[in-house]
């Protein structure tokens, strides 16, 4: 299904979304921690600030929540030891989300070597119920139907949409976590988006 | 009516919100840290003294006592010592990186323990450490570890009971000990 008009997403952060291409970046203080040679106390600021959302990054990335456990820490552990290079060329919290992108990339690899391909957090997949014809989807049976329609879109496709609306970033920091032009990024999320309706229409028998 | 994707955009934005990290996931990760960096090969850095040494023994075991001063009613003591591997001297005997240090436990309860952190980060635990770093022998534990820079605790613990394994941050460990009823000594150690 192609989309009748696709619609040019403006480059807007969201949520609580960090404006990276300002002149101060929110985790100025980890930088001067870095600087000091505190590592331990600038890790410790990381975790503190970003544990959370890397982690449900990695757990909608991966639905695999003892997969997303291993994968977070990794990507501290990995922080960590490239915190004394950090160059400053992008934001902290988008050179730490690019460790976890590809962490998590490196995840969805190895999972797939190993052959494994059941996601433990849809292990109880229930076939949603259907509406009556006309009623629209409400805001829960939308989530469940969300998660199952983003399984059958590519990792690169589903990492992209996860940055950008989950965790907010600019396309302009998503090129810096995805190595990607912002433009082929945005082309990414515009497709993506009407196929996801299809996709989530047709699986819950109602209207958006 | 909300637009349709603007739906979907909103969900996104949801995604995952009831999501929490497993507890204890920053000590875990400090753990590794600490894990990583005991497994890394200690520098070498080649002195011109070492080529005119005779290759039969190129590092000096100059051994250098230092007895924590709390004995208890039951003879439980922590002594700390180290293997010099270096020629600067420091005031006081403070151990040099590279050194390497050995933290016995003695006497006290049936059960005994020797905890290793450094900047509050478990480095080592006997017993249930690797066989080069742990040994148990009668009445002593005794945990060995490789020192790098930063500041060293050397935690002794002894019970009347079976002593739960550390977590990996020395606090909550700490705590946790005393709360089942374990009795503690600890040394600090800074290393420079």
């Amino acid at each position: 299904m192609t989309p009748a008009n696709p619609k040019l997403l403006p480059d807007r952060p969201s949520g609580d979304a960090r404006d990276a291409s300002s002149s101060t970046d929110p985790d100025s203080d980890v930088v001067g921690l870095v600087a000091n040679g505190d590592m331990t106390g600038a890790l410790r600021l990381l975790m503190a600030r970003h544990g959370t959302t890397v982690y449900r990054y990695c757990r909608e990335a991966l639905r695999d929540a003892t997969l997303a456990d291993d994968v977070q820490q990794q990507v501290f552990i990995a922080a960590f030891r490239d915190l004394p290079g950090f160059s400053q060329r992008a934001s902290v919290r988008t050179w730490l989300f690019a460790i976890a992108r590809h962490r998590v990339l490196d995840a969805v690899k190895a999972r797939r070597r190993a052959g494994s391909h059941i996601e433990e957090d849809d292990a109880m997949d229930v076939p949603d119920p259907r509406p009556s014809a006309g009623e629209s989807i409400d805001d829960v049976r939308l989530g469940q139907a969300l998660v199952d329609c983003l399984r059958k879109l590519r990792e690169k496709v589903r990492i992209a949409l996860l940055l950008r609306f989950q965790q907010g970033f600019s396309f302009e920091d998503m090129a810096v976590v995805c190595q990607e032009k912002p433009g082929t990024l945005q082309a990414q999320v515009t497709r993506a988006l009407p196929i996801l309706r299809a996709c989530i229409e047709l699986r819950t028998g109602g209207a958006l | 009516m909300t637009d349709p994707i603007e739906r979907i955009e909103a969900a996104l934005t949801r995604l995952g919100a009831e999501h929490e990290p497993p507890a204890g996931w920053e000590a875990r990760v400090f753990a590794k840290i600490a894990q990583e960096r005991h497994a890394e090969p200690a520098p070498r850095r080649p002195r011109w003294w070492m080529f005119a040494i005779p290759a039969v023994s190129v590092s000096v075991a100059v051994v250098a006592a230092i007895v924590v001063c709390w004995p208890r009613p039951d003879g439980f003591t922590l002594a700390v010592t180290f293997d010099r591997h270096s020629e600067v001297v420091r005031s006081g005997g403070a151990p040099n990186a590279g050194d390497v240090a050995h933290a016995t436990v003695t006497g006290g309860g049936p059960h005994r323990a020797v905890w290793i952190y450094r900047d509050d980060v478990l480095v080592t635990a006997c017993p249930g450490g690797d066989r080069t770093q742990c040994e148990s022998s009668g009445e002593e534990t005794t945990a060995t570890v490789r020192l790098t820079m930063g500041k060293y605790q050397m935690v002794a613990l002894t019970s009347s009971v079976p002593i739960a394994p550390p977590a990996g941050e020395l606090d909550s460990d700490l705590a946790r000990a005393q709360d089942a009823g374990a009795t503690l000594d600890r040394k600090p150690v800074m290393v420079r």
